[in-house]
């Protein structure tokens, strides 16, 4: 695998294509057979970190790829900081294992599982007990949401975001996507997948405000 | 072949034959005023106010001096240039930064950077950000450390989104900051602890949360926390808000669940360090400074009610 990162935050815009393209004219060999360009940032009013993965097959589309990727993020909605664009050079197709296919009701519903799993666990510690006793519990604990999105132009776009508000970390994964589709670099959301982990997920911080009692889970 | 001697030379390589003088922060004051006493020990220190300023001893030889001084209970701080103070204490001397140069160092730290490479030649020094009234804060720091006003740039992406830079080209500026370490590689940041008092503490978090710190509202309650791709940076941060007494939160990734490019790192200060935070280190982001004004208001909210 060979990988490389063509561009950083303060870079002019316009190395992230020159970049590329001079990678790829370098590195892609015969038995290369897919490009995976990445773009690494953050969202910073709200504090999502996001990922955009487009994969492609085809060297001559990278720069220009890359360059519209880069492009979109900036352009989306707040104070976007894209830290990277990194490509990676495979010599296997890695855009077939990537799937996503549950649906968005099947993700709501996951999580509102998960969240009343969580409530149980935290009203359940022992160490929490005096703090929860007679009052609401507000679990927020940090979550992952993958979309894939079906493209003419890639092979495919994956979109990555973690956040610790479901309802945000959901508008925002929808927004970047409609930004994609938009800029034509996406054609439809395929699927969804939710990373979350009921046994894994720690207390890291507990306020109260009224009646409800607020506990951070990471 | 050169024109003018050596020391005008290396003058005009360093700062462009232009005079830099750092301005001081006004808590540093000639301490004639003070009429501070003839002869302060600390330690293996000495510190002797003569006629026109004050003499500096270590093991009884002399080893400086010094026309200004201020002089507190447990050190002495000698201003000297370009952002830099000297600190006598009895745990023995050590370069600091100045409130300003400390929290430029955090702004570059965070979205800034300092380059001499193929695609960045020049020795060029650059901060970016979407807010202006943050660049606007970063050329004040930059003229008040080294007497120079940045380049201003408005740059404008394709979808019609504008950022604001500023880009400095100076070699002495460049050699500074690198001699500090606070940029040691590409995607990397390192905190210079060795170089901050409480108050450059503070400073260096206030720059880097300016850049790479969140507030998120989380229901009705807020989450403050700075994030990097760069954990070791991220780990020295922790420990910047150790050595002030906080208790940072462990960092973690955000994606636990697949191997990523760069992973992206965070760690968070407990709520109950909030109002701490807000009057002890505060940012510098409009954005930012709506939120903590609304954190602030419902903390006396809190304490009104009881």
């Amino acid at each position: 695998m060979n990988r490389a990162t063509v561009w950083g935050w303060g870079d002019d815009f316009e190395a992230v294509k020159t970049n590329s393209e001079k990678y790829v004219s370098k590195r892609w060999k015969e038995t290369t057979k897919e490009c995976a360009i990445g773009i690494t940032a953050k969202e910073r009013y709200e504090g999502t970190s996001f990922y955009i993965t487009a994969f492609t097959s085809d060297p001559k589309k990278v720069g220009e790829l890359a360059d519209r990727l880069l492009d979109t993020a900036l352009g989306l909605k707040g104070d976007v900081k894209v830290d990277f664009v990194t490509i990676v050079l495979s010599e296997d197709m890695v855009s077939e294992k990537e799937l996503y296919r549950d649906n968005s009701e099947h993700v709501e519903e996951e999580y509102r599982r998960c969240e009343k799993a969580l409530v149980a666990k935290v009203g359940a510690n022992p160490k929490m007990r005096a703090k929860v006793q007679g009052k609401k519990i507000v679990v927020i604990p940090e979550i992952a949401l993958t979309c894939e999105l079906e493209s003419d132009y890639a092979n495919k776009v994956i979109v990555d975001a973690t956040d610790s508000d479901f309802t945000r970390l959901k508008n925002f994964i929808h927004s970047l996507s409609e930004g994609l589709i938009k800029e034509g670099l996406a054609k439809s959301t395929v699927g969804f997948k939710l990373y979350e982990d009921v046994e894994k997920l720690k207390i890291e911080d507990i306020d109260a405000e009224g009646d409800e009692v607020y506990v951070w889970l990471v | 072949m050169g024109g003018g001697s050596a020391i005008k030379q290396s003058e005009r390589r360093s700062h462009q034959g232009e005079s830099v003088q750092g301005e001081y922060s006004s808590k540093e004051i000639d301490c004639q005023r003070g009429g501070p006493k003839a002869k302060k020990i600390l330690g293996k220190y000495e510190i002797h106010k003569t006629g026109d300023g004050y003499e500096l001893l270590k093991g009884g030889e002399p080893i400086g001096w010094f026309s200004v001084a201020v002089i507190e209970d447990d050190r002495v701080v000698y201003p000297l240039s370009h952002g830099i103070s000297l600190e006598v204490s009895e745990r023995g001397s050590r370069e600091i930064l100045i409130s300003e140069k400390a929290e430029l160092c955090g702004l570059i730290a965070s979205d800034g950077g300092i380059y001499s490479t193929k695609a960045h030649p020049h020795h060029e020094i650059h901060f970016s950000s979407k807010d202006r009234e943050l660049v606007e804060r970063y050329n004040e720091l930059f003229k008040k450390v080294y007497g120079i006003d940045p380049h201003h740039h408005y740059k404008k992406k394709s979808t019609g989104e504008s950022y604001f830079e500023s880009r400095a080209y100076y070699k002495g500026v460049y050699f500074d900051l690198l001699d500090l370490n606070i940029k040691p590689g590409a995607f990397k940041f390192r905190v210079p602890l060795m170089h901050l008092d409480r108050d450059g503490l503070r400073a260096y978090l206030r720059g880097f949360f300016s850049g790479d710190g969140y507030i998120t509202k989380d229901g009705e309650l807020f989450r403050i926390g700075l994030q990097s791709t760069c954990k070791e940076g991220l780990e020295e941060l922790q420990k910047a808000f150790e050595l002030l007494k906080f208790h940072p939160h462990e960092i973690h990734l955000w994606e636990k669940e697949k191997p990523k490019w760069r992973d992206q790192y965070h760690f968070s200060i407990p709520t109950y360090e909030h109002m701490r935070f807000i009057k002890e280190i505060s940012t510098y982001r409009p954005d930012h400074l709506k939120k903590l004004g609304e954190i602030e208001r419902r903390y006396k909210s809190r304490e009104n009610k009881g």
